[in-house]
């Protein structure tokens, strides 16, 4: 008779055994600063799970820097990426993944017609000829800025790979960094910022969820649309790290929620980040395809010299081009020169002209026929750069090289001087007499050599100079001018 | 007068009441009973599971640390099975095997196994430390794609489409050869080619390279980079004398993707796969693990990533060293339990020594065709030219052989 009241207890003790409540816990987190959008969502982990994350927010630039540091006393880190802390020579601690943003481009919807498509090398450009204006995060901070300077350099580069140092030894940012027309503190910031200029910028540089977050929240006059560059992508896959091993129990539990379908579902609807579990369906706008990532450098030293290249923005360029205009040059050669400058004009991608800087055109045969500078302030004038050369005469009184350096010299100030020649020497001074009088040249000066030039001298001109020749013998001149542009 | 009255009491026939129980009447009875039902009910699952003894049975909490293998003992089926025979296996993330013998050998000793991914990284461990080695189970070093990345090697001759007699194509023999020597190395200095180039169909501009977790830390890696030394050297491993300018020519193969991401094994099963991991490095098991869920969870297989089998095969042996007894206790388990032997397979794992046929069984039984496998081994370069090599390629800090 007793049995079953026996048997009644026996199960209510082991039930009581087994199923025990976790033990709140209050965990410190390094965090990434956009990810105070997720401070509701936080609320809910500590209801299920009674675990309490407390963000302690900056850009990821910065918290990784304290990481490596050994700076910061966190119990977990919650940043966009832990690619900045391994290229730190950090030992990556357990990190899983929660949730993924692109970088991409959000433009005004009354701008973004010719940009559908684009790549990083259409933004360029058109950053470049002051077409489009646009906010970006701090780099020196904020992990969407270097993200931003990481995809428009590799996409410079153009060589499917990785970024390495010997890749940026030239600055091919300066035309994307142009439409720069305001730098925040971070990812959310600069969304922030953008709602306070929009009647003056066209776009902003940001992640997807930042650009959809913003459209979502009735504060923008004109919705933006977004750009996800097809030259590559640079994903963020916000992973949460352990640092301190002890609140491994903590951490797994918060990563446990975090990756449960009905978390990632409030994560995509609130934060508009794509989830990272498969079974988990999108929102519409979140399932546009996003294309390829681009390879991320793997050295600390490329990402090094593109913050140098950020921190030379806004600086007013010079460039000084010395054009053979012998009539040796007649026919294809004078018209593949013409055609560069009409590139560099109108379309160069991320070399084309840009606004601030200043273009020297010397043109030389048996003396310097013509010095004109055009100072580019807005798009017009890369329209008359375009066509600078179109009508330029030829002259059959030799080919001064070393004299019409001479000049350009006088006149480069902090510039570079790009030379460009088919012939030998055979009026004017003389290569020695000309390294005679600049014993300590004034301007790093690159040469681009066609048809029967002297290689050997102008390597040894260029070489003194710490510059390079570059043959365009076989190839197109624009593809040499491309070469070198940005190079100083 | 007085009346004679009658002052007797008057008697009641005080009848006992057919008593029942309280705990036999119905409005009783019945609430309890169904309560009774569902504790028995309880305590039988619980018994059928093995928890039931587990107030009653004091829990071995066994320390472990390893890389990719965590997705086992992270399993919940694998974790309960283990806890029926009283163990928790706590497990600690060590990046990749090879850290196991990098940064991390201090620690090794605070821990009762280790389960490095692969033979090599497993050798030297336990010549350092000693310990009691399993090999449970086995998986093939493999290349997972995307479709139309498989398909553009078929088309530069670099792969060859598996016939299977479902028809899906899920599995591609890689041409080890023509992919080291022609596609990544292509000689006189020409830089690799890019996806589009080699087919246009794919919309990707990067060079054409199987991304890896890093050579320094992780076995896949390691092991990749040893399968791309055999090709470039003719077919045979790298010795001594050759081992250094091998390792200088395939430098440029592990430089095209820069930082190398970690989890390529996991990441290629993501939404986003095809953005962050098109074509990657991993084991065999990940795949099929990937495939059974999706089986499970759609009915059908996912015909968009494919597997690529090196035609220079590496058999990647897991092995776990014990260097307690608890941590041996875990090692026979996981070896003779049929519970977990099963939950391996269906993991994706092989069981190679004592069952060779056993995945491919269940393949079949889940309606999946099974791969061929090249019965040609890639060797690996011996340990100490090995590491050699990865030091080279990845300018990582030195492992000495023997550690």
């Amino acid at each position: 008779m007793r049995l079953p009241v026996l048997l009644l207890v026996a199960a209510a003790v082991l039930g009581g055994c087994t199923t025990g409540t976790p033990e709140p816990a209050a965990l410190t987190v390094l965090a990434s600063s956009e990810l105070a959008d997720l401070e509701p969502l936080l609320a809910d982990l500590r209801r299920d799970t009674g675990v309490e994350l407390k963000l302690d927010r900056r850009g990821t630039i910065r918290a990784a820097e304290e990481l490596a540091a050994g700076g910061a006393d966190h119990d977990l880190a919650w940043l966009s990426t832990n690619r900045y802390l391994a290229l730190k020579g950090v030992d990556l601690p357990l990190s899983t993944p929660t949730m993924l943003s692109p970088l991409v481009l959000g433009v005004k919807a009354g701008k973004a017609g010719a940009l559908r498509g684009a790549s990083w090398a259409d933004v360029a450009s058109r950053a470049a000829a002051g077409e489009l204006r646009f906010g970006m995060a701090d780099p020196r901070v904020s992990g969407s800025g270097m993200a931003a300077l990481i995809g428009v350099a590799t996409a410079a580069a153009g060589t499917g790979a990785a970024l390495r140092p010997e890749d940026v030894t030239c600055d091919k940012l300066q035309g994307f960094l142009t439409g720069q027309a305001f730098g925040a503190s971070g990812a959310a910031e600069v969304g922030d910022e953008y709602v306070r200029r929009q009647d003056d910028v066209d776009a902003v540089v940001a992640y997807e969820s930042t650009v959809l977050s913003l459209n979502a929240s009735g504060r923008l006059r004109e919705p933006l649309e977004v750009v996800y560059p097809k030259d590559g992508i640079v994903l963020s896959d916000y992973p949460l790290m352990l640092l301190k091993p002890d609140k491994r129990a903590a951490y797994d539990r918060a990563v446990e929620w975090l990756r449960s379908p009905s978390a990632q579902r409030a994560i995509m609807e609130r934060t508009s980040r794509r989830p990272v579990d498969p079974q988990v369906q999108r929102t519409e706008e979140l399932r546009e395809p996003i294309g390829t990532a681009l390879y991320f450098p793997g050295t600390q030293e490329v990402l090094n010299s593109l913050l140098a290249a950020y921190d030379r923005a806004g600086e007013q360029g010079r460039v000084v081009f010395v054009l053979d205009h012998s009539t040796s040059m007649a026919g294809l050669r004078i018209a593949g020169l013409r055609e560069a400058f009409a590139t560099l004009g109108r379309a160069g991608g991320f070399d084309r002209f840009r606004v601030g800087e200043t273009v020297v055109l010397v043109r030389f045969a048996g003396t310097v026929m013509e010095e004109r500078s055009i100072v580019v302030r807005q798009a017009a004038d890369l329209e008359v750069l375009a066509g600078a050369l179109a009508s330029a005469e030829l002259a059959d009184d030799g080919t001064a090289i070393w004299s019409a350096l001479d000049h350009a010299y006088r006149i480069v100030g902090d510039g570079t001087v790009v030379l460009m020649t088919d012939g030998e020497n055979n009026a004017g001074m003389s290569a020695d007499e000309f390294l005679g009088k600049w014993p300590d040249p004034p301007a790093r000066t690159y040469a681009i050599r066609f048809g029967e030039a002297d290689p050997v001298e102008l390597d040894r001109v260029a070489r003194a100079t710490g510059g390079r020749v570059v043959d365009a013998t076989t190839g197109s001149l624009l593809e040499a001018v491309k070469e070198i542009r940005g190079c100083r | 007068m007085v009346a004679n009255r009658s002052t007797a009491e008057p008697a009641f026939a005080v009848r006992r009441p057919k008593t029942r129980a309280i705990y036999l009447r119905k409005r009783y009875l019945l609430p309890f009973g169904v309560s009774v039902a569902v504790a028995l009910a309880g305590v039988i699952a619980m018994l059928t599971s093995g928890t039931i003894a587990l107030p009653f049975r004091s829990i071995t909490v066994v320390r472990a640390m390893m890389a990719s293998k965590i997705v086992y003992f992270q399993d919940p089926e694998v974790r309960r099975i283990l806890m029926s025979h009283g163990v928790d296996v706590q497990v600690t993330d060590s990046g990749g095997s090879r850290q196991l013998i990098r940064d991390r050998q201090d620690r090794v000793h605070e821990f009762d196994f280790v389960m490095p991914s692969g033979q090599a990284s497993a050798e030297l461990i336990h010549e350092r430390f000693g310990g009691r080695a399993y090999y449970p189970f086995a998986s093939p070093l493999v290349l997972g794609a995307f479709r139309e990345y498989a398909e553009a090697l078929v088309r530069a001759g670099a792969a060859v489409k598996q016939d299977d007699e479902k028809g899906l194509g899920l599995y591609y023999t890689l041409k080890l050869d023509v992919f080291v020597n022609e596609l990544s190395l292509p000689g006189n200095g020409a830089p690799t080619k890019t996806w589009a180039q080699v087919d246009p169909r794919v919309d990707n501009r990067n060079q054409v390279v199987a991304q890896t977790p890093n050579p320094c830390d992780s076995y896949s890696g390691s092991a990749w980079l040893g399968l791309v030394a055999f090709a470039a050297n003719n077919s045979v491993p790298p010795n001594e004398r050759s081992a250094p300018e091998v390792a200088e020519r395939i430098k440029p193969v592990f430089e095209i993707e820069g930082l190398h991401g970690s989890g390529i094994g996991t990441s290629f099963f993501h939404p986003d796969g095809r953005t962050s991991a098109p074509v990657g490095v991993m084991y065999e098991h990940q795949y099929i693990a990937h495939q059974f869920t999706a089986v499970a969870r759609t009915g059908a297989a996912d015909t968009d990533r494919v597997l690529l089998y090196p035609d220079a095969h590496h058999r990647t042996e897991p092995r776990l060293i014990a260097f307690s007894p608890a941590g041996e206790l875990v090692g026979d388990l996981v070896r003779d339990d049929p519970g977990l032997r099963r939950r391996a397979l269906e993991l994706g794992f092989r069981l190679d020594n004592k069952e060779p046929t056993a995945l491919p069984h269940l393949l079949r039984e889940r309606g999946l065709p099974e791969p061929a496998l090249s019965s040609t081994e890639g060797l690996l370069p011996r340990p100490d030219n090995l590491e050699a090599m990865i030091r080279e390629v990845g300018d990582c800090p030195e492992i000495r052989v023997p550690i």
